[in-house]
């Protein structure tokens, strides 16, 4: 735990650097930017999900008065590579998959990219792409990865000789015998559906050929470091492509893949011209990756006073067309399957395979969602068999401080989860309604718990460098790699510096995702941000308290260790009057000559890729624990209902902006709350049939109650001041808090284990009791 | 996005002679338009702007009918005081109408001329016995509600013509219903709208039941209304409309919702929507 400290900013309502400008539409997105001479690219998708490339013609398109490029795969210098996500290594044991820049081969999705077009305006460049004609031989296909994974099915790829993408396990204790000393055993599949990201700002982004030769690019991104991959792709030099990232109208793992940098690169070069591509909303949705369906077997046995005992799992899930971030996702379903829980026996399978689906990779939450869906699915059926609360029953099993994981990692950080449940199930009950409303819908109430890890794998090496320089004037300028995605990444930052060095908000200057100019802090995900980059942060500030604590020393003559930074000072700890103003110790420093200026690097821990075949040890710095309170109201005739309560906890470890992390809790938990009802975005043979906002529902204010937010403090946390990441947490325990409520209202557990549950299905589920 | 010719019309001649044997479209809300566009449905014609028409733009009241130009938006029927007391129904389907920006700038008479099967007004318009007035450059002509509709997207308005306004009867006792998968900006899955008089002895005397997104357009459903007359409107009837209402509909598998579910809550929809108009005598 961190010592106590008197914080000034730090844990306060703190406006962020950008919410003026934000706030008055001033912000600039990445659709925003123009250039004089600027082109506008398209590109052209697969007709069909499946299919064999046999030639592309572009000789109608390229004729067309307008146009200045239409590349194909034969254009691309390296057309094939492997994909990476920002890591600082090569990780191997197949992790990386193929990155392909445009179609050859085989046609795996209809997202696949077969043609680039650029043009002097957005209707010629519209007009080339149906010029362009495209020889196809249509083949079969395979949509379901339970399919895809049985002898002869069609093989998605031409690269691989099978679908399988990857397959592990985790097991610990001794299944087969725990299960013969159970009273109850819950067995069951349950489903989950692709869920889409549906940030307001699609995809996109523009670029040019600075003086240099360098190929700028201003993209909107979750991963700068894909510069490294755009400038392998072109030939080039790492030095030779250069990001000058755009704040983010939202990401939430969406923007993690690579997206419009190498086609804008590709086309930048052929035309040298400036060149502007933004995605549709039909397009995006159609194209980028996917939370990835799973299809999930859970047999749960507990004993009659309701512990737990063993948990056998077995989860298949769907990677779409190409392999992107799905190992790594499938390692956090993979190990996260049981849940907050201690189970002292258990056994998870995961296999994942490609189909012609649209490809599957992150969405914030990374694997996680699905098997907590599960896994709460089953401890509410567990409870109910036993005639045990269902509250009751989590509790009776719930992790405390120095339980195990099922690899044997002791999670080093607090674990909170009983602390927060307690929490949420006295703020649930102090609003009991009757049974029914007076319009006669029908009340349901449930919890659920979850765990999420904060930090990358640790098996990638995750690190993250900052740089802080002071002026002379006594303000501060950050330079940090940080994508910002809107959930205050970067403000959060400035934060940590006013407050160590003693400053105001204002007093700190953000220079942020320049891969140029700034230090590569690493991705925007994995709810890294805080825990990563402020690491580095405080690492900085440090250093540099510690050139200017000895001249402030001598100038006040008192030893360093008895003073400290506030109000734009260096004061005597145990009588503030005796201070020197911070930009006079800064003058000072800089005449003698010391350095204003300081980069720092944190590294998360570091261990070996796991065995596959029996998953051990430490795969994560450490977890957030949420827990989630819903209640609904189901109208019975109809098999639609309304959430009226939503109560979101978590244990934050320290809230660093109060804002930040409150805003995190209440979107996450919008964010997965319709997903296993509402947001279906209608796969069918691989066509993506709701492909816009129209007909794939996210709920709007009107639909939603304000979310009520409880956050807890431990201190347990190994981010700066001992906080924990709370981003993707944030949604990880809803979906099943949703429809355990459901459950609760309607008396049944038909129809509620596979999404998409539907209103018709809810209402069939009705039928079926009454009519018993 | 396609480059279209865009004209705007100030009087309704002018806009008339700019429609006439030209290959140009009206737009006026464009909530319409402007998608149609996108999708390519709408190609390489011009646009007639016709919203800033003052004389298509007003709601007045006669003894037993209210008249509505063609381009009073949804926001306004939504306010209007005349549209809340005497065309109840109407009232509450601007109030569930896709959204507030949409509300501000969607017309009636677009709703109208699109002749989606789920366009929120027709039902409620329908129970009220709406008319809709049509003018050409050289003729004028006025077609009952019940008639206008042909098919999805189809109505009996030629290229040259335009609906000048709707004529409807005042009817205190109406209501409408819609069932959809959001509160709001959702299109229908079902909506009922109702319009029901009934006797001294609480028997249902005149009874009108219109329906969306059930049919090919919106539809009178004859079979309920005859089911429903000369009944007392209590549970029991209420809730042995079934049989009469799937007679009278036609639902389609479509990506917001399926047939049979539709064929399970029309009935219940259809209820909700007499007990609605039925709520002061409660």
């Amino acid at each position: 735990m961190m010592q106590k400290r008197n914080l000034k900013l730090v844990g306060n309502a703190v406006p962020r650097h950008d919410a003026a400008a934000k706030a008055k539409g001033e912000q600039l997105y990445s659709d925003d930017w123009t250039m004089p001479n600027m082109l506008y690219a398209k590109v052209l998708r697969s007709a069909y999900p499946a299919a064999i490339l046999r030639g592309v013609n572009t000789k109608k398109a390229k004729a067309l008065p307008g146009v200045h490029a239409v590349l194909t795969a034969d254009d691309v210098p390296l057309n094939e590579d492997i994909t990476k996500f920002g890591q600082m290594r090569d990780v191997g044991g197949g992790f990386e998959g193929l990155y392909k820049v445009l179609a050859r081969g085989k046609i795996r999705s209809k997202s696949e990219a077969i043609a680039l077009v650029a043009a002097e305006t957005e209707e010629i460049a519209e007009e080339a792409l149906k010029l362009i004609e495209v020889d196809y031989e249509v083949t079969e296909g395979v949509f379901d990865p339970r399919e895809a994974l049985l002898p002869g099915a069609y093989v998605v790829s031409s690269e691989d000789s099978s679908n399988e993408i990857m397959r592990t396990q985790v097991q610990c204790g001794d299944i087969e015998e725990a299960f013969k000393r159970c009273d109850v055993i819950i067995e069951d599949d349950y489903q989950t559906t692709p869920h889409e990201h549906a940030y307001i700002e699609t995809e996109g982004g523009m670029g040019w050929l600075d003086e240099n030769g360098v190929i700028t690019l201003r993209v909107g991104v979750q991963v700068l470091e894909h510069y490294r991959t755009v400038a392998k792709i072109m030939g080039l030099p790492h030095t030779k492509v250069r990001n000058i990232g755009v704040p983010m109208g939202g990401g939430f793992g969406g923007k993690e893949d690579i997206t419009v940098e190498t086609y804008l690169a590709l086309l930048i070069a052929a035309t040298r011209r400036p060149v502007k591509m933004v995605w549709t909303r039909e397009e995006s949705m159609e194209t980028h990756a996917k939370r990835h369906p799973e299809y999930l077997h859970y047999k749960t046995g507990a004993t009659k006073d309701g512990k737990i005992l063993a948990q056998e799992i077995s989860i298949v899930m769907d990677g779409g067309s190409y392999t992107y971030l799905t190992p790594w996702v499938q390692m956090y379903s993979t190990y996260g399957a049981v849940g907050p829980y201690n189970v002292p026996n258990v056994h998870v399978q995961s296999v994942s395979a490609f189909t012609n689906n649209t490809f599957s990779s992150a969405n914030r939450g990374f694997g996680g969602p699905q098997v907590n869906f599960a896994c709460e699915r089953q401890m509410d059926r567990i409870a109910d068999a036993l005639g045990i609360d269902r509250v009751e029953l989590r509790r009776r099993n719930l992790m405390h401080n120095g339980d195990r994981l099922p690899t044997g990692f002791i999670p080093q950080g607090h674990i909170g989860v009983s602390e927060i449940m307690d929490k949420v199930e006295a703020e649930l009950n102090k609003t009991k309604k009757p049974d029914r409303l007076p319009d006669g819908r029908k009340i349901g109430r449930a919890i659920a718990v979850g765990h999420m890890v904060y930090g990358r794998l640790t098996f990638m090496h995750d690190s993250s460098r900052v740089s802080i320089r002071i002026e002379l004037d006594g303000s501060v300028t950050v330079r940090a790699g940080v994508p910002d995605l809107g959930g205050g990444q970067a403000s959060v930052i400035c934060q940590i510096v006013a407050e160590e060095l003693g400053l105001d908000m204002e007093d700190v200057h953000a220079y942020i995702m320049d891969t140029h100019l700034t230090p590569l802090c690493g991705t925007t995900t994995a709810t890294r941000q805080l825990y990563m980059s402020g690491n580095a942060t405080l690492k900085a500030t440090a250093i540099m308290k510690e050139r200017l604590l000895p001249v402030a020393s001598k100038l006040l003559g008192y030893p360093s260790e008895n003073l400290a930074f506030g109000d734009h000072s260096i004061y005597l700890v145990n009588n503030p009057a005796i201070r020197i103003p911070f930009v006079t110790v800064v003058g000072h420093l800089s005449n003698d000559g010391g350095e204003l200026e300081t980069i720092a690097q944190f590294n998360a821990p570091f261990t070996e890729v796991p065995d596959l075949s029996d998953i051990k040890g430490q795969l994560n710095p450490d977890l957030t624990y949420t827990c989630h309170g819903v209640e609904v109201a189901v109208d019975e005739e109809t098999g639609m209902y309304e959430i009226l309560r939503l109560i979101a906890a978590v244990d934050a470890g320290k809230m660093i902006n109060k804002n930040s992390c409150e805003g995190q809790m209440e979107g996450g938990c919008l964010y997965n709350a319709w997903w296993p009802t509402h947001e279906d975005l209608q796969w069918r043979n691989g066509i993506t049939k709701a492909n816009n906002f129209s007909t794939y529902y996210i709920p709007t204010a009107a639909d939603m109650p304000d979310v009520e937010t409880i956050i807890m403090e431990s201190g347990g946390g190994l981010g700066p001041y001992g906080a924990k990441g709370v981003g993707e947490p944030s949604d990880n325990s809803i979906a099943p808090a949703v429809v355990n409520a459901i459950r609760d209202a309607i008396g049944t557990d038909m129809n509620l284990n596979k999404m998409p549950i539907t209103p018709e299905k809810i209402l069939a589920a009705i039928k079926a009791r009454d009519s018993k | 996005m396609k480059e279209f010719g865009y004209k705007n019309a100030t009087t309704i001649t002018e806009a008339l002679t700019l429609l006439d044997g030209q290959n140009a479209r009206v737009v006026a809300g464009g909530t319409n338009v402007l998608p149609y566009i996108r999708s390519g449905k709408y190609t390489d014609c011009r646009l007639i702007n016709i919203r800033d028409i003052k004389d298509l733009n007003f709601i007045k009241e006669d003894s037993d009918r209210i008249t509505i130009g063609a381009c009073v938006t949804i926001s306004q029927l939504k306010k209007s005081k005349l549209i809340l007391e005497f065309v109840p129904a109407l009232h509450q389907a601007a109030c569930v109408f896709a959204d507030p920006t949409i509300c501000n700038t969607a017309t009636v008479g677009g709703n109208l001329a699109s002749a989606s099967p789920a366009a929120d007004t027709a039902p409620a318009l329908l129970v009220h016995d709406a008319i809709v007035f049509i003018k050409s450059l050289n003729s004028s002509r006025s077609v009952p509600l019940s008639e206008f509709f042909k098919a999805p997207g189809t109505t009996v308005l030629q290229r040259n013509e335009l609906i000048t306004h709707i004529e409807i009867s005042k009817q205190k006792n109406s209501g409408f219903i819609k069932l959809g998968m959001r509160k709001s900006m959702s299109i229908s899955i079902v909506t009922a709208a109702s319009s029901v008089t009934l006797n001294d002895a609480g028997i249902i005397s005149s009874c009108k039941i219109a329906l969306g997104a059930v049919a090919p357009t919106p539809i009178r459903a004859a079979h309920t209304e005859r089911f429903l007359l000369s009944k007392k409107p209590d549970d029991d009837t209420l809730s042995a409309l079934i049989k009469a209402t799937n007679l009278d509909i036609s639902p389609i598998d479509d990506i917001r919702a399926s047939a049979d579910y539709r064929r399970e809550v029309t009935p219940v929809m259809v209820k909700r929507a007499i007990k609605l108009a039925l709520y002061e005598h409660c």
